[in-house]
């Protein structure tokens, strides 16, 4: 790619030409006609459904196999999808997501938490049930989502796993979404293929909180919205559970370079690749185990995008959510690879870096 | 400002404040809303413009602080920024994907290369519209451009560390 690419590309773009005349319409006192989500937020007051408790904080001594299978498992989609979207050389990208097989490793013993606690909001409930978080505040949700009218989702996402709705529709909500108190969660959500109808979708919601240190103090929520009224008048409303007092945070255990650290879970990993004095940028992430198998969480070479998450905290921290659970205890290594890049006035120079976690 | 005014500058620059805020947005209907909300406050302010170009970077100023200040979901993935990329262009595939390749980036990394690459910000000028460093903005453009497999030409603009004064390339 050219950088003369970039700035054709953008001005290929348009705004719409009758801007000015909103903006004029506007100051003489005409409501200002909004198109996006970005309005201000309006909470509504809960609206949870009566007689559903939390029992936050309570584990079980067993390994719940319903939560793992549903929320670790395959969703529907067998052992993996493909997808293809263009590139910047004009041809077609081939992606891959391969899935879990929703068995459990014997260290997530006691790990699922029941929730049970729902939200109704524009002829819809979203029933929350069982959910797993680790100390990197990553994890998977399980959920009902129902409307005996029809849930209106975006069929051909659906068709590849995942749950996306639209909250500006009428009679629509947004996908459901999570909060460590005040703030937001990365979210994903699956559907379950196999077990959802038009009125009843099952799906799985995979988290990941923007700040750990931050977040993982706070009680949970998870909400619903969706758009009131048109114009300067459209209000997005939102709807939330009563609040989930988490209780055990799976523990995340901690592997070392000769310079840097990494913090993994059978449902994360993070890097902190912002603290090794230079620009670093990541393209594969793999797993190693005692057998001599591997894990690939990520390869953009090979197109593989086995995860749910994958962001970079404001902080440094990157964070994925794979696909497959890790079994922690039988890692030797996690391997990180990509490009280092280091600016000094004039000079720069960005070369490949490989590092060993173990 | 003068109705005849305001419109000669919506015309001018709307594009520029639109394509900022989808930058920082990577939604269509989102950033055409941050591009009414930048010019309503141009109507209304009081501010004295002493040359377009002063205006340009007032509108390029206040589109980053909505940007930054709006309530939005802060990520997107792959397959969204493939739909957003068809949804924007009727160009060439190739620009498509160029649009799609840059709106997957990290903010953090998207930003400074659309200010750098489209807008012909020094990165002097960026640190200062962004708030940090201009050695943190010469990384970032550093640590961007490996993320898109850039192969820059030889001849192609380099970083320079110290530059003054404005280097805005016209926009249109």
């Amino acid at each position: 790619m050219k950088s003369n690419q970039i700035k054709q590309a953008f001005e290929s773009i348009q705004a719409d030409s009758d801007l000015a005349d909103r903006v004029i319409d506007a100051a003489a006192g005409k409501p200002l006609r909004r198109k996006g989500h970005a309005k201000p937020l309006y909470v509504a007051v809960i609206g949870c459904l009566a007689g559903v408790l939390a029992t936050g904080g309570v584990a079980y001594a067993v390994v719940n196999s319903s939560y793992f299978a549903s929320a670790w498992g395959n969703h529907g989609n067998g052992d993996s999808i493909t997808w293809t979207n263009g590139g910047s050389s004009g041809t077609k990208y081939t992606y891959t997501r391969e899935f879990g097989d929703g068995i459990a490793p014997q260290s997530l013993e006691g790990a699922v938490q029941e929730v049970n606690l729902s939200v109704e909001g524009n002829g819809y409930t979203l029933d929350i049930h069982e959910m797993a978080i680790d100390q990197n505040g990553c994890g998977a949700v399980t959920f009902t989502l129902s409307n005996p009218n029809g849930v209106n989702y975006y069929k051909p996402a659906a068709e590849t796993g995942e749950l996306v709705l639209y909250g500006e529709e009428e009679q629509g909500i947004g996908t459901p979404s999570m909060n460590f108190g005040e703030e937001w969660a990365d979210t994903r959500c699956t559907i379950d293929k196999d077990t959802s109808s038009d009125t009843v979708i099952n799906g799985t919601m995979y988290f990941a909180s923007w700040d750990r240190e931050r977040d993982l103090g706070h009680a949970v929520t998870w909400n619903i919205s969706w758009t009131e009224g048109k114009g300067e008048d459209a209000k997005v409303i939102e709807v939330s559970t009563p609040e989930f007092n988490v209780g055990a945070h799976v523990d995340i255990k901690e592997l070392r370079s000769d310079d840097s650290s990494l913090e993994i879970s059978p449902f994360s990993i993070q890097t902190h690749i912002d603290d090794l004095g230079y620009e670093a940028v990541d393209h594969k992430l793999t797993v190693s185990y005692k057998d001599g198998s591997e894990q690939i969480i990520e390869d953009d070479d090979a197109g593989a995008y086995n995860f749910y998450v994958s962001m970079a905290r404001n902080s440094g921290e990157n964070i994925w959510v794979p696909t497959k659970l890790i079994d922690v205890d039988q890692v030797v290594s996690v391997t990180l690879e990509g490009t280092r890049c280091t600016s000094t006035g004039d000079a720069e120079t960005s070369e490949p870096f490989t590092i060993v976690y173990s | 400002m003068e109705e005849q005014t305001f419109r000669q500058a919506v015309e001018d620059h709307r594009d520029v404040v639109f394509r900022i805020a989808l930058t920082y947005l990577r939604d269509r209907a989102d950033a055409d809303d941050v591009a009414q909300d930048v010019f309503l406050k141009l109507l209304k302010s009081d501010t004295q413009f002493e040359s377009w170009e002063h205006l340009r970077r007032w509108l390029i100023r206040v589109t980053i602080n909505e940007c930054k200040s709006l309530f939005r979901k802060p990520w997107r993935r792959v397959e969204d920024i493939e739909n957003l990329a068809d949804s924007l262009s009727t160009a060439q595939e190739e620009t498509k994907a160029v649009l799609s390749d840059v709106m997957r980036l990290p903010e953090r990394f998207r930003v400074p290369i659309v200010l750098y690459y489209y807008l012909g910000f020094s990165t002097s000028e960026i640190a200062e519209l962004l708030h940090v460093p201009a050695a943190t903005v010469r990384t970032r453009l550093a640590r961007g451009r490996s993320k898109l497999k850039f192969i820059l030409e030889e001849g192609d603009r380099e970083i320079q560390s110290n530059q003054a004064g404005l280097r805005v390339h016209p926009s249109r």
